[in-house]
């Protein structure tokens, strides 16, 4: 971390090598773009090392900094995602390219109330404790399990009205 | 406790796929932050007020903030296998030659990614290879610049054909008969083969190319796996860049990716008329199919042999069984994994066929569908880790998600005169197709799994 406070290239290049990956991965699942994806995974990773001295945790803020903008991702293709649904449901037998888990989940989560939603993508699926995103979301440990526990709850019913 | 039928829990439970970052990504990362942080400073220093402030940090070793990832070796995820074009010229010309030179840490400046020149004005990619995820590849393909009667250039990209630089290429000339060459392939940066008819083979990423031995005839086709490559190695009497036309007779050869030195495979030998694009080879299996006959083997050694089907459906370009097939018919290969393979029959005419497919590797095969789609069929490609299919053809590119349902796909600006000649994905959502026209200038990508496709120039 000191060497990173002091804005040594070399560890944070070796942060990059390290947290891209998975970090571009995981915005690739999330909007099924590789570019979109390299987009974002650059674009935090720009932000995280403009304002590299005040941060304690790299790995959180990167992550944030990601659902946020995936979030915006999100709201700006929101018409394209309603065109592309009017499209699609007006050619019946027209087969779905993902499998139901990859696009009918992320467009329900896409569709969760935006504090359900950050705190379900940071905790299942970025991999962070109740206890880190409670930190990295500067809410209760109590509410977040309770956050997360109704974005399941609203994400399995939404699930079930489509099946 | 996770319930398996439940997708949501499916779907939390798929592991992430890594995405590794494209070349060059954290240098434009960190300049763009450095801007910023000069911007941000700037700002501060022109305010009224400065604030001094003490941070308490708590010091953290930079390794417990890097996740354990595995490593992500390089591997070949796509190269094209067009069919040879018309010829534009009979030149000899030798294609340019430079010398490589080294950077601090020896490796040559012009291997496949490590040249800061532009690329040589006006190619015309006649094949592409991509290794690294799809990210790092090199086409080659026939220009003028230099060389008023045409010579043979290889471009290499490290971005997925954003930005080009000029690569070394084979001291030879564009195909022209029996000699020349007009296709590439990378097993991974280093270890690379130029061919058609002629094969030549470097082993430091294009830098230096020498001559391959113990081949005897054209090479026509040439696929790479596993750390081995294999050749189809045919008598042929097409002339000029026709240089796969005619072709009578055909025998495999394969090598070490370490040595230059080719020997035949036992069994995959033979009269047939096979094309490019007949061969292929995922990790577990080899085809190769020549004429009307298919045949198989082990990517890893061994003899190969001409496929018995069982029983049931017999393709209709497959000759299996006392069947002949009907004159003119011809197929497209996409193996998928290890047992699995797309077989699209078309007859002379194009504008479609039928598609089979086999889950035991070629024993035995099921009729899928007919494929409408307009044009001749090209090349047939599956995106790794879906199911999609992509059809390239003389008229434009088509996709199917289920084998059964195809779909045109839309390509940014005007269509090249003549379709595609070869479709290849590199990964789920990644893909590259090589206009037909030899007067194109540019390969077309996909990111989004074929649905859209736009031009990349060579420049």
């Amino acid at each position: 971390m000191a060497r990173l406070r002091t804005g040594d290239r070399e560890a944070a290049e070796e942060l990059f090598n390290a947290c891209y990956p998975r970090l571009a991965g995981w915005c690739r699942r999330l909007v099924d773009d590789d570019e979109t994806a390299h987009e974002i995974a650059s674009e935090a990773f720009t932000r995280l090392l403009s304002r590299w001295s005040g941060l304690d945790n790299p790995q959180s803020y990167l992550y944030m900094i990601a659902t946020n903008l995936i979030r915006d991702h999100w709201r700006k293709t929101s018409r394209e995602r309603r065109a592309l649904k009017t499209m699609t449901a007006a050619v019946p037998g027209e087969p779905a390219w993902h499998q139901v888990q990859d696009v009918d989940v992320r467009a329900l989560i896409a569709e969760l109330p935006p504090r359900l939603r950050s705190a379900f993508l940071l905790h299942y699926y970025a991999g962070f404790g109740v206890k880190e995103v409670a930190s990295m979301l500067g809410r209760p440990e109590g509410t977040v399990k309770a956050d997360l526990h109704h974005a399941r709850a609203k994400l399995k019913a939404a699930v079930g009205e489509r099946a | 406790m996770s319930d398996p039928f439940d997708p949501v829990d499916q779907w939390l439970g798929t592991d992430i796929e890594l995405l590794p970052p494209q070349p060059g990504a954290f240098e434009r990362v960190h300049r763009r932050a450095k801007r910023r942080k000069t911007i941000m400073a700037v700002s501060t220093a022109a305010g009224v007020a400065v604030v001094i402030a003490a941070a308490v940090v708590v010091p953290q070793a930079i390794s417990s903030l890097l996740p354990n990832h595995g490593g992500n070796p390089e591997r070949v995820v796509a190269s094209s296998t067009k069919t040879p074009r018309p010829s534009r010229s009979n030149s000899t010309s030798p294609a340019p030659r430079h010398r490589p030179r080294k950077n601090r840490s020896g490796a040559p400046l012009l291997a496949i990614t490590g040249s800061t020149q532009p690329p040589t004005p006006g190619i015309a990619p006649s094949s592409v290879t991509f290794v690294n995820e799809g990210t790092v590849g090199a086409v080659i393909g026939e220009t003028t610049s230099g060389c008023s009667l045409g010579c043979e250039a290889i471009a290499a990209t490290a971005d997925y054909g954003r930005t080009w630089t000029k690569a070394d290429a084979p001291l030879a000339t564009p195909p022209d008969g029996s000699s020349g060459v007009s296709q590439i392939r990378f097993l991974e940066r280093t270890n690379g083969w130029a061919y058609g008819p002629g094969l030549y083979v470097t082993h430091d990423g294009g830098a230096t190319w020498a001559k391959a031995t113990g081949v005897r005839g054209r090479v026509i086709d040439l696929a790479t796996v596993n750390g081995s490559a294999y050749a189809v190695v045919a008598s042929c009497t097409g002339t000029g860049s026709d240089y796969a036309a005619g072709c009578t007779r055909f025998a495999l050869y394969t090598s070490p990716f370490t040595s230059d030195d080719f020997q035949p495979v036992p069994g995959a030998a033979g009269r047939g008329q096979e094309e490019p694009g007949g061969l292929q080879l995922t990790r577990q299996n080899g085809y190769l199919l020549a004429g009307n006959v298919l045949y198989t083997g082990s990517p890893d050694g061994g003899s190969w042999q001409a496929t018995t089907i069982s029983s049931g459906t017999v393709p209709a370009c497959l000759a299996a069984n006392g069947r002949g097939v009907a004159p003119g018919e011809s197929g497209l290969l996409a193996p998928l994994g290890a047992s699995d393979l797309y077989l699209l029959c078309q007859p002379a005419g194009g504008g479609g066929g039928s598609l089979y497919t086999s889950t035991d590797s070629s024993a035995t095969w099921q009729f899928v569908g007919h494929v409408k789609a307009r044009g001749f069929g090209t090349s047939l490609a599956i995106a790794p880790g879906s199911r999609r299919l992509v059809l390239a053809t003389t008229a434009g590119i088509y996709y199917s998600s289920d084998a059964r349902r195809w779909l045109r796909a839309s390509l940014s600006g005007k269509a090249p005169a003549r379709g595609f000649g070869y479709v290849g994905m590199t990964t789920r959502n990644k893909g590259v197709a090589v206009p037909a026209s030899t007067s194109s200038t540019a390969i077309y990508v996909t990111t989004n799994g074929g649905r859209t496709w736009r031009p990349r120039p060579i420049a």
